[in-house]
């Protein structure tokens, strides 16, 4: 058994709550009236921009992947479900999973960044120090996300070995899938959770596949060796090509080259 | 490979001294328990409750109600490792080895252990404003939120079915049985939001009752056709003779959409 031949993932497009937050990012409040307020992050629909970013991604995928695919996955959330009927991809028939649902942030969630910034600020200072292990007070971390993810993994692995699975989810939950796939160090993880690059970035309808088949070669491989990530209603914000997918092991001197990286703040002196 | 049971009979267990308490503690009435049981019941906490006597006679309704409508032939039993799941395992006299299943236990309650609605509202309005939005998201400060229920009782199902035509008979609790009938049932989160608001009965899983799930093409025909996902449920209380006449299989939609399903869902 092993993972499926293709497995692609698309972020949904741009949501009442994407807009919401980067208006709020600008000192612009205006969105969080009472009534978006009074509803639970998992209703917001898409805004006009994200159903057009979808209909682009919904032609990338027709132009540049065999359809059918063989297993349909979405997010229960409502703006995953529109992104997914937007694609309106051939013999779809969708699997509604909880799993993939976007992480939670709890006490955070629906808040406008000033309120965000005076009500929890210890908590965002500790998200400064290390933003993987980070958990959002009665909500989830990565590392959380992460373990709900395995049980999707395993059911992909156990199931669709020889197929072709799409899942139409959110962004932190492609960041966590990032992780666990190329299996990447907490500190790379970090880095490109820092990084301003919009290269590095996963922007709404953004796909990433991960593909067991060579892309030169077509040779069947055991893992994901191969990986590309696309942002298809504006491709120069994306790398596109496809990309080796490096997992590394760590030797003795790897794991103490990392440890002696970090500056040993108590010692005992005796 | 699919690794779902062919049938999972999920049991809840009997009345406890805790569930009379906190029956009366959310609607604000007096019970039958002395100052001194209140006393003790405030002191421990919930995962240590024990059976009434009340409880121990729902139990023993449960047997003969499987002998006649399932049998004893399930592969594997299992019961919540909380002593009041322990002794509804016991008083089902049942002839076979049980899986005792950590994973199975109820929900933590975290700083709300033992709080009724009111107090909870009163004490920690935020948090009650957040659940007014969403019950099935919201996580019990310092406990468990329902989403990590399912996580658990879902990598618990898949780790102990060895085999795809098992029967499994799981012994657990209120809100852990109702995560895993909302799970195979495919009850959208919403659903399970507004049917615990609006006390429809959907939600309602009384002291030792049961849910039956099966993946059989004809729920009363364990030797026929089976489906990849649980196709019928049925739902009785076997003490509450009502309930028992009442009892009948309902479908399950599949777990699945089309693109117009998934936009109809959205209008």
């Amino acid at each position: 058994m092993a993972m499926p031949i293709d497995l692609v993932l698309v972020r949904h497009g741009e949501s009442e709550g994407n807009v919401a937050n980067r208006l709020s990012r600008t000192g612009d409040h205006s969105a969080f009236t009472a009534d978006f307020r009074a509803r639970h992050s998992s209703e917001w629909r898409l805004s006009k921009k994200g159903q057009t970013q979808a209909k682009a991604a919904a032609e990338w995928l027709s132009h540049n992947l065999d359809l059918p695919f063989d297993r349909h996955y979405v997010s229960t959330f409502i703006r995953a479900k529109e992104t997914a009927g937007l694609l309106d991809l051939p013999d779809a028939e969708w699997y509604a999973e909880l799993h993939l649902r976007e992480r939670d942030w709890g006490q955070l969630d629906v808040m406008p960044q000033d309120e965000r910034h005076s009500k929890f600020t210890e908590v965002e200072q500790k998200r400064k120090i290390n933003s993987f292990y980070w958990k959002p007070p009665d909500g989830e971390s990565i590392a959380d996300v992460d373990l709900r993810l395995r049980s999707i993994l395993n059911t992909l692995h156990r199931e669709t070995s020889e197929k072709r699975v799409i899942m139409v989810v959110h962004g932190e939950l492609m960041w966590a899938l990032r992780y666990r796939l190329e299996r990447m160090s907490i500190d790379e993880w970090i880095q490109l959770d820092n990084s301003k690059d919009p290269k590095d970035e996963i922007h709404n309808c953004q796909i990433i596949q991960y593909s067991r088949k060579h892309p030169k070669t077509g040779e069947i491989l055991t893992h994901y060796n191969y990986m590309r990530s696309v942002c298809p209603w504006d491709t120069s914000l994306s790398s596109n090509d496809w990309q080796p997918v490096d997992r590394q092991l760590l030797s003795n001197s790897d794991l103490l080259s990392e440890a002696g990286s970090i500056q040993r703040l108590v010692n005992n002196v005796d | 490979m699919h690794i779902l049971p062919t049938r999972l009979t999920l049991a809840r267990h009997g009345q406890t001294h805790g569930n009379v308490f906190m029956r009366a503690n959310k609607k604000g009435e007096a019970t039958n328990l002395s100052e001194e049981e209140i006393r003790a019941i405030r002191a421990t906490h919930s995962m240590d409750e024990r059976l009434t006597d009340t409880g121990i006679w729902q139990v023993q309704q449960i047997r003969p109600w499987l002998v006649a409508h399932i049998g004893l032939s399930y592969d594997w039993y299992a019961t919540s490792a909380l002593p009041r799941a322990i002794e509804t395992a016991i008083a089902l006299d049942i002839d076979s080895d049980w899986l005792v299943a950590e994973d199975l236990r109820e929900r933590d309650h975290g700083l709300f252990d033992r709080m009724s609605p009111a107090e909870i509202a009163q004490q920690y309005p935020e948090f009650a404003r957040r659940k007014a939005l969403t019950r099935y998201f919201t996580a019990n400060p310092g406990g468990e939120g329902l989403p990590n229920v399912d996580l658990r009782t879902q990598l618990w199902l898949h780790g102990v079915t060895s085999h795809p035509n098992d029967w499994v008979l799981a012994v657990s609790h209120y809100e852990t049985i109702s995560v895993m009938f909302k799970r195979y049932t495919n009850m959208s989160h919403s659903r399970y939001h507004d049917s615990q608001e609006s006390k429809d009965g959907l939600l309602d899983i009384p002291n030792a009752s049961i849910i039956d799930l099966v993946r059989f093409e004809d729920p009363d025909d364990p030797f026929g056709g089976t489906t990849p996902f649980f196709g019928w449920y049925r739902k009785v209380t076997p003490w509450d003779k009502q309930s028992v006449a009442e009892c009948r299989w309902q479908p399950i939609s599949p777990p699945f959409y089309s693109n117009s399903e998934l936009k109809r869902l959205i209008r």
